[in-house]
């Protein structure tokens, strides 16, 4: 058992400890060398849910079945930039994750190491236009998802995205779009996000943030991920769409640290929960 | 191909630390008061009945009060000449009827049926009267004869001789006349057939129906007979 702490600690503290500075996401790459580090934490928590149909409707793990049920997720979020130099740059997180269904009389519980994400990033300039076209990959994490509330599709994900962003002393704009080639069942999605920054002074932002994806097909082979084993819905399984605005402001307390607190609104969606889902994330910016 | 490898590799064990972490893993925890085998609701109204196919059909109800903690329904046989109950699917049943196909005939069933929670906690079984097999229907009537009587027409045959009959069918169309057939009921034979137009000229036809339901082929050919006066 300390073995295992042991060694979570040991990967936590690698991923921390990555070298060198930079501006993190969006269109911009950082210099070689340099570095953005984020540990965060996020919750979830709804009784609601969009059905295949995109109907917003209770959350049911067994849709024959009307018995109040709550679906809960808290993750802790490990990302990590890095500059490699020669206008390319590298991301990846890992999602350790809990997701839970409560019902009157069982609560479904799993958790542990979840996706991973890994992306290469090559960056360019326009004028005041940073933008960055990148390809991506996500790795299920060894969790097995017939267990219930699975923890990821199980399947491998790869993406092609474009990222744009403009920034100045007064605030930043920042936009991505791609497209999402999802293992197993899953149809292609095309994820999306806007997000627009005001600083106010030199160590408080205000961030508003638009995200999301689309599905490029629908009905059929589109809902197969909806059901899991025991024909429940699983949303980590399904096939989804969401959309989520959300407020969020960041913290500066040192030039190096950053503290940002976002919330986000699903507004619209397909085979999701529903409702609003919170960070809390502190980033190392080398 | 992928996700092939990684259960592969994460079934031999050669994983990350990371799969190994404290806290991990998957539950399905029970809920007081539902933890408790008392708390779980019962199924309701069991009853067991053959079908006119030769099924046992095990029937429960659930309201809707009580399909919010249970996730199904194990259901158990014995033979009643042992004690032991066999539970007749690994998985539990979401639906509140059972359909026993395997039963052999005139062997005497009792039925148990357990409601089962998410978490696998079970209620207390609730048992239903021993019922017997029947996979055959009754041998259709024989020697079947019609003959006049004040009022009617009196029927006599000879049936099959199974324990299990319940009562005769009689199938009877007025000759001559073009009306549908008519239906009554008799316990066994003689069976005088009234409320017929007297002077009229009938034929006949008789089944045997046993106690499950299942009905013989009727008796040919039909016998004519006039009513009495």
């Amino acid at each position: 058992m300390t073995g295992r702490v042991a060694r979570l600690a040991a990967f936590g503290f690698a991923l921390f400890c990555l070298p060198r500075p930079a501006a993190a996401g969006g269109g911009w790459v950082p210099a070689r060398g340099h570095s953005y580090l984020e540990a965060s934490f996020l919750h979830a928590s709804t009784g609601d849910t969009y059905d295949a149909t995109g109907a917003l409707v209770p959350y049911r793990r067994l849709s024959a079945i009307d018995r109040p049920t709550t679906y809960r997720e808290d993750a802790l979020s490990l990302f990590a930039e890095y500059g490699l130099g020669g206008g390319f740059g590298a991301e990846g997180d890992v999602l350790l994750r809990r997701a839970r269904v409560s019902e009157p009389a069982t609560i479904f519980s799993t958790s542990g190491p979840a996706d991973a994400r890994l992306l290469l990033k090559r960056g360019f300039r326009a004028g005041a236009l940073a933008w960055a076209v990148s390809l991506e990959t996500r790795l299920p994490l060894f969790y097995d998802e017939s267990e219930y509330p699975a923890l990821g599709s199980g399947f491998v994900d790869g993406a092609i995205q474009w990222h744009g962003g403009v920034g100045s002393q007064r605030g930043w704009a920042q936009a991505e779009v791609g497209l999402r080639a999802r293992g197993g069942p899953a149809v292609t999605e095309w994820p999306y996000a806007l997000q627009g920054g005001a600083n106010l002074g030199r160590r408080w932002s205000l961030i508003v943030d638009l995200r999301g994806n689309g599905l490029l097909a629908r009905g059929g082979e589109a809902d197969v991920g909806a059901v899991g084993s025991e024909g429940s819905f699983d949303p980590a399984r399904a096939s989804s769409s969401v959309l989520q605005l959300g407020p969020g402001a960041a913290y500066l307390p040192h030039p190096a640290w950053r503290l940002a607190f976002q919330g986000w609104r699903s507004v619209d969606g397909r085979n999701m929960p529903a409702g609003w889902k919170w960070k809390l994330g502190i980033a190392r910016l080398r | 191909m992928m996700a092939r490898m990684m259960a592969r590799l994460r079934r031999s064990g050669l994983v990350l630390g990371l799969a190994g972490c404290v806290g991990c893993g998957h539950s399905e925890t029970p809920v007081a008061p539902y933890d408790s085998t008392a708390a779980v609701p019962a199924p309701r109204d069991l009853r067991v009945e053959a079908d006119v196919v030769g099924r046992l059909v095990v029937r429960w109800r659930a309201p809707a009060e009580d399909r919010r903690v249970v996730d199904g329904w194990f259901v158990e046989r014995r033979v009643t000449t042992t004690s032991a109950f066999t539970q007749l699917e690994t998985e539990a049943t979401a639906d509140t009827v059972y359909f026993d196909d395997d039963i052999d005939d005139d062997v005497r069933y009792v039925y148990r049926v357990r409601s089962v929670t998410g978490a696998g906690v079970t209620s207390l079984p609730v048992e239903a009267p021993p019922v017997r097999g029947d996979r055959t229907a009754p041998s259709a009537p024989v020697a079947v004869t019609a003959s006049s009587v004040s009022g009617g027409v009196l029927l006599q045959f000879e049936d099959g001789g199974e324990p299990d009959l319940a009562f005769f069918d009689v199938r009877l169309r007025q000759l001559g006349a073009n009306l549908p057939p008519e239906f009554r009921q008799g316990s066994g034979s003689p069976l005088r057939v009234g409320g017929l137009l007297g002077g009229a000229a009938y034929e006949f036809e008789i089944a045997a129906v046993d106690s499950s339901g299942r009905i013989s082929s009727y008796s040919a050919p039909a016998v004519e007979a006039v009513a009495g006066p």
